[in-house]
């Protein structure tokens, strides 16, 4: 029985069923002059292959190399872009005095030393890290990020950490300011990133571009979280339910 | 398949093989590292339509092979079909005998010379050496089409190596 010249290839390129192959080799053993058009495919496939194999051993561009494991994937990009968006929001109201911020006071406390933290102080370091405290602390567990924001203080964001425990982004405006988030730890919010840098305060009629959250802390979160940022019904549950998983 | 693995990871595995492939489609080497270039940005951008039950290399493949046929449309538009060159800037090979040497830039010259869309079907099959199966996936046409140009592609090939057009240079010394 004869068989095709493209079976013949794809004998060669070891392509065939069995069936396939058992027709070749049959008419293999009645005209062994096809084994020379068999042979021929598969040394033209080596100089082919051998032609090219070389590129693979060529060094690939750091920067390439760089710019894809920079990249952010598809679900980052589309939380990101939420995120920006909801940042934009937290601008505190119009007009509001500049100077209100310093009412605050002192931000961050140590208490390391045995000392009692400053009366005002939102964030102490303790035994086991830095902890939220005071109008913060109040702050993150009760307001949720759709509430208007104070002149001082904005609650963004809720996510679940890899551990599964309820994480909150908050932006102090206070003194340089700080931003960063905070996640649930039993009985209180244990803060994972605080970064000396707030987005800047609305002056006047203008909403100004940086008001979205530092890049430093987006890309602290977006290590943090897992799955997708809560959506507003989610919030106002986990809330609800005391922050606990 | 590890499609546990971050595919930004898996992306950079498979650079020396795209590297390789742009490398059988278009001759240039330059011209090469730009097509690499433009596959990934392009599989970066739709790395969120990528099926992680699929496999990332034939995906990313049939990406450059569109930003291929993009750019050869693009060319042939503005009429910059340009002559195939006479030094084989793709191969890497000066070790060899000549004899190989030889014989690889005439397959250099036989594949730039071939058309499209058998030069692509080699260029999954021999030289990526994808599946018949996987290569026709990739060109999106059934196996039989697939067959067929990569058969005519290693005839026209053959004989371009067998017998060069006059003023090309021979495949032997």
């Amino acid at each position: 029985m004869s068989v095709t010249p493209e079976m013949l290839m794809a004998y060669a390129d070891e392509e065939l069923d069995s069936h396939g192959r058992a027709q070749v080799e049959q008419a293999l053993a009645e005209d062994p002059a096809l084994a020379e058009t068999i042979e021929r495919h598969r040394r033209l496939r080596r100089d082919v292959a051998a032609t090219y194999d070389g590129l693979l051993a060529r060094p690939v561009a750091d920067a390439l190399i760089a710019r894809i494991r920079s990249a952010l994937l598809a679900p980052q990009r589309v939380w990101r872009a939420r995120l920006e968006a909801m940042a934009l929001e937290w601008a505190p109201p119009w007009g509001v005095p500049l100077a209100t911020g310093l009412a605050l006071g002192v931000v961050l406390g140590l208490t390391l030393t045995g000392r009692a933290a400053p009366p005002g102080a939102m964030i102490v370091a303790d035994s086991e890290g830095l902890r939220a405290r005071g109008a913060l602390a109040a702050g993150l567990t009760e307001r949720l990020a759709a509430d208007p924001a104070t002149e001082n203080l904005t609650i963004g964001l809720s996510f679940r950490d890899k551990t599964g425990a309820y994480c909150r982004a908050f932006v102090v405006r206070a003194g340089e300011g700080v931003s960063g988030f905070a996640c649930r730890k039993t009985d209180a919010w244990r803060v994972r990133m605080a970064l000396a840098e707030a987005p800047a305060a609305a002056v006047g009629d203008l909403r100004p571009a940086g008001t979205a959250l530092p890049r430093a802390v987006l890309s602290g979160m977006e290590d943090a979280i897992e799955g997708d940022p809560l959506d507003a019904g989610e919030e106002a549950a986990a809330r609800d339910r005391g922050w606990r998983r | 398949m590890a499609q546990n693995v971050d595919p930004r990871e898996q992306l950079v595995a498979l650079l020396p093989r795209l590297r390789r492939f742009a490398g059988a489609l278009v001759r240039d080497a330059a011209d090469a590292d730009d097509l690499v270039q433009v596959t990934v940005e392009r599989a970066l951008a739709r790395l969120h339509q990528w099926r992680r039950d699929a496999r990332l290399d034939a995906w990313t493949l049939g990406i450059m092979k569109n930003a291929w046929i993009d750019e050869l449309r693009r060319r042939r538009r503005h009429e910059r079909v340009h002559a195939p060159e006479e030094a084989g800037e793709n191969v890497c090979a000066t070790d060899e005998k000549v004899e190989m040497r030889m014989r690889a830039m005439a397959i250099e010259r036989g594949m730039a010379r071939l058309p499209d869309e058998q030069r692509l079907a080699i260029a999954l099959v021999l030289v990526d050496g994808l599946s018949y199966r996987d290569a026709a996936g990739v060109m999106g046409v059934p196996l039989g089409t697939l067959t067929s140009r990569l058969a005519r592609g290693r005839a026209t090939l053959e004989a371009f190596i067998a017998a060069p057009p006059s003023g090309e240079g021979g495949a032997l010394p």
